[in-house]
């Protein structure tokens, strides 16, 4: 028997899509086995994300508050990842959401950006030649790099940084098992241990970046943050700031050299590049499932959604929805997706969507421009998660 | 694990159900639902753990809700042994 909801299917962790099709055709709003609502429909899922008031953020802070109340009784102590998670913008409701977006979308006042990344792309891309892993050589470091950059961290520290938000990450997957759990939370004390000196290393010696300037505004406007509050912000930034890019390159440059007239398109025209970046961020969504909670009874599509009820919002299948993109499973950046849904819709849209695009379309032109018969040497590899999709490894050759 | 019939396997699976949920183990029946047990995706996890450590197989969450009896449950595991 088929099951309508299954990202674990064979064949689907590399390609989910007919799966969602199915799905959405039968159902675009489904409640799944587990009793979570699955959401596949471009519109329905549009429908959540602006509805602030029937449907909260939090699905997976909650979720692990009481898994972690439960281990608990069982003499397992994983308090670490809630310490880690409680100050996550992107599980954060109301007034404290307000006003934590609005501290680091404030003190994040520096933009110029380009100059670093530029700089971490020459020093990633002179050490390759001939055969390498585009994501593990190139993209999985650089977003990693370029957000110690802006946090002010020193870039010795990225490798010990990497290693543990790719484990970190996973706090926001779905289904995580106990062994998981164990690993969230030896990367969350490992990062708030962390954090916790490198904040107290700021507030003595101030520098121009953005951990600094966050803790300084905060000060200004005396919101009375605590450390734990500090460092949990810091590790959810860098995260957010590195795990979603790290994909978007990867994925990117995958379809552009399956399709090499569009590759050639953009590299010489500035604008078709930005329509290139949205139809890479639609057609591949890197944050492909993302979380809602019911706060009362409500009807979506025809189907009762009861309070307390969690929705999973299947943004990678509603960016490949027929009824919103004809031919949805065709890489073309002529479509101009302005509208994909791939940065979130409402109070939560994305807020650092505009490093994303800077660093995409930098990345993309130095390597291309740089080797220009960069291909594809292997079938890609994919990563094991579900809520974040990307690949892990892409074999590439420069052919010189 | 590999020589283990289908019936040793619901035993063992009844007894870590009744361990968990602190039921006696004649009130586990293999064809009810895991939430006549009060099993939950919460309590759930740490039962898989339990498992996965006496059987030495890899149980994905999600398992739990595609195959909700004990014994639809084991049959499952079964087949992954064998696979």
């Amino acid at each position: 028997m088929t099951k309508l909801w299954d990202p674990y299917g064979t064949g689907n962790r590399p390609n989910p899509y007919p799966m969602y099709d199915r799905l959405r055709e039968v159902a675009p709003v489904y409640r799944s086995q587990s009793g979570d609502i699955v959401v596949t429909g471009y519109q329905e899922v549009k429908t959540v994300l602006l509805d602030h008031e029937t449907y909260r953020v939090g699905n997976r802070y909650e979720w692990i508050e009481r898994q972690v109340r439960y281990l608990e009784n069982r003499e397992e102590d994983l308090t670490a990842i809630m310490a880690a998670m409680n100050s996550f913008l992107v599980q954060m409701n109301g007034h404290s959401h307000k006003t934590t977006r609005a501290l680091i979308v404030d003190a994040w006042d520096n933009k110029q950006v380009n100059h670093i990344i530029k700089n971490n792309i020459d020093d990633l891309l002179s050490e390759v030649d001939g055969e390498f892993d585009l994501i593990q050589d190139f993209a999985a470091p650089l977003p990693v790099m370029t957000m110690a950059n802006i946090m002010g961290m020193p870039l010795k520290d990225y490798q010990f940084l990497k290693n543990q938000t790719s484990n970190l990450i996973f706090s926001l997957d779905m289904y995580t098992s106990f062994k998981t759990l164990v690993r969230i939370n030896e990367a969350a004390q490992a990062l708030i241990g962390y954090f916790n000196d490198y904040i107290t290393y700021r507030i003595k010696n101030p520098s121009d970046d953005l951990t600094s300037k966050i803790i300084a505004l905060a000060n200004q406007r005396d919101l009375g943050l605590t450390n734990d509050t500090l460092i949990s912000i810091c590790i959810f930034l860098f995260m957010a700031g590195e795990e979603t890019t790290i994909n978007l390159i990867g994925t990117g440059a995958h379809n552009l050299m399956l399709n090499r007239d569009q590759l050639e398109k953009i590299l010489n025209s500035d604008q078709t590049f930005d329509d290139a970046i949205d139809e890479a961020l639609r057609f591949e969504s890197p944050v492909h499932l993302a979380g809602r909670i019911a706060n009362s009874d409500s009807t979506l599509a025809g189907i009762e959604v009861k309070k307390s009820d969690t929705l999973t919002l299947c943004i990678g299948a509603a960016n490949r929805d027929p009824r919103q993109y004809p031919s949805p499973h065709l890489f073309d950046i002529g479509r101009k997706a302005k509208n994909h849904i791939a940065f979130g819709a409402g109070l939560h849209f994305c807020l650092g969507s505009w490093l994303a695009r800077i660093q995409w379309k930098i990345a993309i032109k130095e390597l291309f421009n740089r080797f220009q018969n960069l291909d594809i040497q292997s079938e890609p590899e994919w990563n094991p998660m579900l809520s974040i999709r990307g690949l892990k490894s892409l074999h590439v050759t420069t052919n010189q | 694990m590999a020589l283990m019939s289908e019936s040793d396997l619901i035993q063992l699976v009844s007894r870590i159900v009744s361990e968990e949920t602190q039921l006696d183990l004649e009130l586990v029946s293999p064809d009810k639902h895991w939430a006549t047990f009060g099993l939950d995706s919460i309590n759930s996890i740490y039962l898989l753990e339990k498992l996965e450590n006496e059987l030495g197989v890899d149980l994905n969450p999600l398992m739990f809700f595609d195959y909700p009896t004990i014994r639809t449950f084991s049959a499952h595991i079964l087949t992954l042994r064998s696979s």
